[in-house]
């Protein structure tokens, strides 16, 4: 690929090392804390109003989460040593620090999806024979009889992994956040906002991505939304994706009023290499449309289905809204030169090891991931949402 | 009551049995070495050094590209690896001289990056480069060279391993100074500034040194196109130094002047070489400058007796004191081995034991290379009389024989030689 230098730029700065794997790593991370942050608004707050989505919230993390390190695993390329930060960890690496909060979190997350499907694996066990029963039975742990008491330990235990899964959701995505922010040589990254900003994006990837699978399988399948929910959603993430999008533009304006010599070339980044992909899209176009759709939905008594629409699309923008803002933070950084006075080019190419196929692909396999859940302990039918409005 | 947290009790137990399972493997996995100097394993200091080597050095590839290797040490890319561009080697290398046959002749081919990008990754105009080293960007130098298909690859003009056809080796050419400091050209600190001083440039460019050259210059064609540096190619050693590539090849000169199919034919001038001059026949022994001959005038003013001579006229027999004192200030355009040039220890080859009856001839045609070593009155503190003999010598010589005898005359003069007159 051809690499289009401006200015002043170092020889090493010419390639872009982070790729779009490193974009989609944290979009991933970001939509897994979201997700379960969402399912612990039920467990722990009590929103009765969230019960139709809160497994599918819990089961969603898993899968996000379960592939949250392929995209670095890709782009690392010995996926076989991933497990020696285990063997002979380093904790003064900043990097592998990732790897123990997402490993803590990782067991948070499955000890809360066993016990809430606890009783759905014994149903199972109970109704299949053969190898089935027997794999059933493994998961069981050998306890193949329900009890009310047990169901009680169970919310217990629900509702105290949950709790403390909150902080530990916050502090995976968080130091993904940190980990850019901390890069003081980068004059686009480093910020101790950073994790702030990466923590409430993710909240807000992870409800988009809940409220548009949520209406997009429930269309599909042509039954009623549990509209209460979905409100209660549209409205929380009206109010995330202002608190995300404000803190991002009062960085900018921060950096932009305190007028170092650092924003002498952010300025240039920002109307230039960025001009389209963060100015004109993710601001203008991704951020001002789902806000002033999600105003109106949230401020308006108005046509159910219309309103459910712009919700749905509102919830469509804002995945893409995150998406971009990782591909500006990660890469626009990246595009900067560290003599603050030029700029390289970077865009994948389609068929690369780290292209737009194989990024495509690893954010597919989650979704893949969820519907064959789906098919084994379905999400939503045992939860009253198949009554109507 | 423990029934009902039967479950809890076995997910959790099979957390810690995990847990302590992991603990006992990472004891047993763990390397024995690590940690012994830091964090990494040590022994794979040992493993890496006995996997084989897959970049083959450039000896390597001498060994059986001897012709190559010379040419490109030669050049401006003497110092780029043969790995660059053509890849690791193993495999060619293994398939020529391993007799097992266990790699293909496809496997064996080695790659050569020609394309664009390859040469442009180091060759593409950066500010951040420093300035010397060469450096294009490609629209203006194809915009230059009136280059109208933009695909063109490099090497349709440069070769890679011959990339400016320098007519001296890179290594042996010419220490250039720059004009840095005062005592680059003054033997102490001047006490008045340079701007005190009327006419004293700033900075030192060609035409400060150069002055009658570039005048010429200025008047010529070329100096509409290209500057100084653009033919006598200069690359930075140091702070203080670089050398100086002075360029009249012919090759050189077709870079800009020979008709290409990617090239636009109004300008520059363009002409079909060899055809231009017969044929290739007539360089190969002769003269690489064959450009030269017919067209310097058409780039400045080359007649040898204009060439500018820093050092005063009397130079040969004042440097030696200057030298004592200031060795490193001669050493900003004479390399160490010049003064052997001269400075011989051992005899000359031309010192044949018959020389001296051989070196009269030679004494006449250059007698000032016998100076090199041989004081100005050594011929005469032999001869005992004047060498080569003075005008009118015919009419006083009488007086040399009545003195000195006939003897100073038998020293190069056969004996009958006096009854040619007498």
């Amino acid at each position: 690929m051809e690499h289009i230098a401006e200015g002043f730029v170092f020889p090493n700065e010419l390639h872009i090392t982070w790729t779009v794997m490193i974009v989609l790593y944290p979009y991933i991370t970001g939509m897994v804390a979201g997700a379960f942050i969402v399912s612990s608004f039920y467990h722990v707050f009590g929103m009765e109003k969230l019960k139709s989505i809160a497994k599918f919230a819990l089961v969603s993390s898993l899968a996000f989460l379960l592939f949250a390190t392929v995209p670095l695993l890709n782009h690392l390329g010995s996926p076989m040593r991933a497990m020696n930060i285990m063997l002979t960890p380093n904790f003064s690496s900043a990097m592998s620090g990732f790897g123990f909060v997402y490993t803590f979190y990782l067991l948070i997350v499955v000890l809360e999806v066993w016990f809430c499907y606890r009783e759905e694996i014994i149903d199972k066990y109970n109704s299949s024979r053969g190898i089935m029963k027997k794999l059933y039975y493994i998961l069981t742990m050998g306890v193949t009889v329900k009890s009310d008491k047990a169901k009680e330990f169970d919310k217990k235990l629900i509702i105290f992994l949950a709790g403390f899964g909150i902080p530990v959701a916050c502090i995976l995505h968080g130091y993904v956040g940190f980990l850019f922010g901390s890069i003081k040589a980068n004059l686009w990254w480093s910020t101790p906002l950073m994790f702030i900003i990466f923590i409430f994006s993710a909240i807000v990837s992870g409800l988009s991505v809940l409220i548009f699978l949520y209406q997009f399988v429930h269309w599909l399948r042509k039954k009623p939304v549990d509209q209460e929910c979905l409100n209660l959603m549209g409205k929380w993430l009206w109010g995330f994706m202002i608190i995300a999008v404000v803190l991002e533009l009062m960085e900018v304006l921060s950096i932009a009023y305190e007028n170092t010599e650092r924003w002498t070339i952010l300025r240039e980044l920002i109307d230039g290499k960025l001009l389209v992909s963060y100015v004109y899209l993710q601001i203008g176009v991704f951020s001002v449309i789902p806000f002033l759709l999600l105003c109106v939905t949230s401020l308006f008594k108005f046509d159910t289905r219309i309103k459910n629409f712009m919700i749905w699309l509102s919830s469509g923008m804002l995945l893409i809204q995150v998406l971009l803002m990782r591909w500006n933070v990660v890469i626009g950084g990246q595009l900067v030169s560290k003599s603050m006075r030029g700029f390289t080019e970077y865009f994948p190419g389609l068929f690369d090891k780290e292209g737009l196929i194989v990024s495509v692909l690893i954010i597919a396999i989650p979704f893949i991931l969820l519907r064959q859940f789906d098919k084994i302990f379905p999400f939503f039918e045992k939860h009253g949402l198949l009554k109507k409005n | 009551m423990f029934k009902d947290k039967s479950h809890i009790v076995r997910i959790f137990s099979i957390i810690v049995v995990l847990g302590v399972i992991g603990f006992i493997a990472r004891q047993i996995a763990l390397p024995e070495n690590f940690g012994l100097h830091g964090h990494y394993r040590w022994e794979a200091n040992n493993q890496n050094r006995a996997l084989p080597i897959i970049n083959q050095n450039s000896n390597t590839c001498k060994s059986c590209h001897e012709g190559i290797y010379q040419l490109h040490g030669k050049d401006a890319h003497y110092n780029v690896p043969c790995v660059d561009c053509h890849g690791a080697g193993n495999l060619h290398v293994t398939y020529h001289k391993d007799s097992l046959g266990t790699i293909t002749k496809e496997q064996a081919v080695m790659p050569r990056e020609f394309k664009l990008e390859g040469c442009l990754f180091c060759h593409r105009k950066l500010k951040a480069r420093p300035s010397d080293f060469p450096q294009i960007d490609q629209d203006e130098h194809y915009k230059f060279l009136n280059v109208t298909n933009k695909g063109t690859k490099c090497i349709e003009c440069h070769s890679p391993h011959e990339p400016v056809f320098l007519l001296t080796e890179v290594k042996q050419s010419r220490i250039h100074p720059i004009v840095y400091k005062c005592t680059e050209c003054h033997n102490k600190k001047p006490e008045k500034s340079f701007k005190e001083v009327a006419d004293h440039p700033a900075i030192f460019e060609c035409k400060d040194c150069h002055s009658s050259v570039v005048k010429s210059f200025e008047v010529r064609p070329h100096h509409k196109y290209i500057d100084c540096r653009t033919c006598h190619l200069y690359h930075k050693e140091n702070e203080t130094t670089g050398r100086i590539y002075k360029n009249g090849n012919v090759k050189f000169c077709l870079l800009c002047h020979e008709k290409k199919s990617f090239k636009d034919e109004k300008y520059p001038p363009k002409i079909d070489w060899p055809s231009h001059i017969g044929n290739l026949n007539i360089i190969e022994k002769s003269d690489e400058k064959i450009c030269l001959k017919c067209h310097a005038d058409q780039i400045h003013d080359m007649n040898q007796n204009t060439k500018e001579d820093p050092h005063p006229k009397n130079w040969t027999r004042e440097h030696k004191s200057f030298t004592k004192d200031n060795s490193q200030l001669c050493q900003k355009c004479h390399t160490t081995n010049q003064c052997s040039s001269c400075h011989l220890k051992t005899k000359p080859v031309s010192h044949v034991p018959s020389w001296s009856k051989l070196h009269p001839e030679s004494a006449a045609q250059n007698k000032s290379s016998c100076e090199f070593c041989h004081k100005q009155n050594s011929c005469a503190n032999c001869h005992k009389v004047e060498i080569p003999h003075p005008k009118g010598f015919e009419e006083t010589h009488k007086d040399v024989v009545s003195q000195k005898g006939k003897d100073v005359c038998a020293k190069c003069h056969k004996e009958d030689f006096c009854k040619q007159c007498h």
